[in-house]
């Protein structure tokens, strides 16, 4: 006999269960799943790089296109993670589509504006933190630390050598470091 | 202070970290309202391929030889005008009047029916059908990681 949403509490249900009902046409698991998983996609797709409502737009494409893809997720993972590769799929493309400056070696045009506020970044704000990286930086790091992709897998997806994608991530990752770690403060000297 | 240093997993840790959107709801309902138009219009679409393939297998139907409904129709309202009284006459030949005018438009319609017949019509349909069929796999293929 087929789940249906009408006897359970979806908040209380498993991804694999919510997917499962979503194959049987129940649309609102599915709406489970956006609202589960919305923010988390959002966050991923603006990190790599994508900007407000032109995030938001993807995440929805992404969405849309997984519910049209459910017979293919295979629950060898979680489905964040299936989710989170068709979004970036769908970012890599339209940053291909529109000739962004994607793959540029020119840091002038990332270069923080005089006078910014350099304690602002030195908060812990992963997100400030990503947008002093170089967009391919800033792309490959959140792939592999937040899309989960191996570097082979980035190599493959940004079409780049491997050794490549290996020195951007360490690159961003050393820069990550310096940007998010703490400013030692000066110990106060105490007069004798 | 320490001097704290961060390490790949405190990294890790801050990308897992999820921000709160206060337009998440908001998020949902366009998610869910997008997909509920998608597929309405995709089932127009199939409405429409149905009612396109329905009017070329009529257009094949009527040229089946000695397929003659419009003088079947005709031949059967004279003899209904020949057979009544003169009193029923007036309402038939109201009736012959719609009829002739319904075969006219059937008739003037049969030149677009007769485009649907052609060899050319069908390969280019075919042809769109496969390109459509090509786009859809290459899509999906694309998208499947």
């Amino acid at each position: 006999m087929g789940l249906t949403s009408d006897k359970l509490d979806l908040t209380r249900q498993s991804d694999v269960d919510l997917v499962r009902l979503c194959a049987g046409g129940d649309k609102s698991a599915f709406a489970e799943l956006v609202r589960r998983h919305g923010s988390l996609l959002r966050t991923h797709i603006r990190r790599m790089g994508a900007q407000g409502a032109d995030a938001d737009d993807m995440a929805q494409e992404a969405f849309m296109s997984a519910y049209e893809h459910l017979a293919e997720f295979r629950f060898d993972g979680p489905f964040i993670g299936w989710l989170k590769r068709i979004a970036s799929r769908r970012y890599l493309k339209k940053v291909r589509a529109n000739h962004k400056y994607l793959l540029t070696d020119n840091m002038s045009l990332f270069e923080p504006e005089p006078g910014a506020n350099e304690d602002e970044f030195r908060a812990h704000n992963l997100d400030a933190a990503l947008n002093r990286l170089k967009p391919v930086e800033r792309l490959c790091v959140t792939l592999n630390f937040s899309g989960d992709l191996s570097h082979q897998e980035i190599a493959d997806e940004l079409k780049l050598p491997l050794g490549t994608v290996k020195s951007h991530i360490k690159r961003a990752m050393d820069q990550l470091k310096t940007i998010l770690n703490p400013t030692p403060t000066p110990a106060l000297e105490t007069g004798t | 202070m320490s001097d704290m240093k961060l390490d790949d997993g405190d990294i890790r840790d801050l990308f897992a970290a999820t921000p709160v959107y206060t337009d998440a709801p908001a998020f949902e309902a366009r998610v869910m309202r997008g997909l509920r138009l998608k597929l309405w219009l995709r089932q127009g679409v199939i409405a429409l391929a149905g009612l396109v393939g329905g009017l070329y297998a009529l257009a094949q139907f009527v040229r089946v030889p000695n397929w003659t409904i419009g003088e079947k129709v005709l031949s059967g309202s004279k003899m209904a005008r020949v057979e009544t009284d003169q009193t029923f006459r007036a309402g038939v030949e109201f009736f012959d009047v719609i009829g002739k005018n319904a075969v006219n438009l059937f008739y003037s319609s049969m030149h677009y029916l007769g485009i649907m017949q052609t060899p050319v019509f069908f390969w280019v349909t075919f042809s769109l059908c496969l390109a459509c069929l090509a786009l859809y796999y290459a899509y999906s293929q694309e998208e499947t990681i």
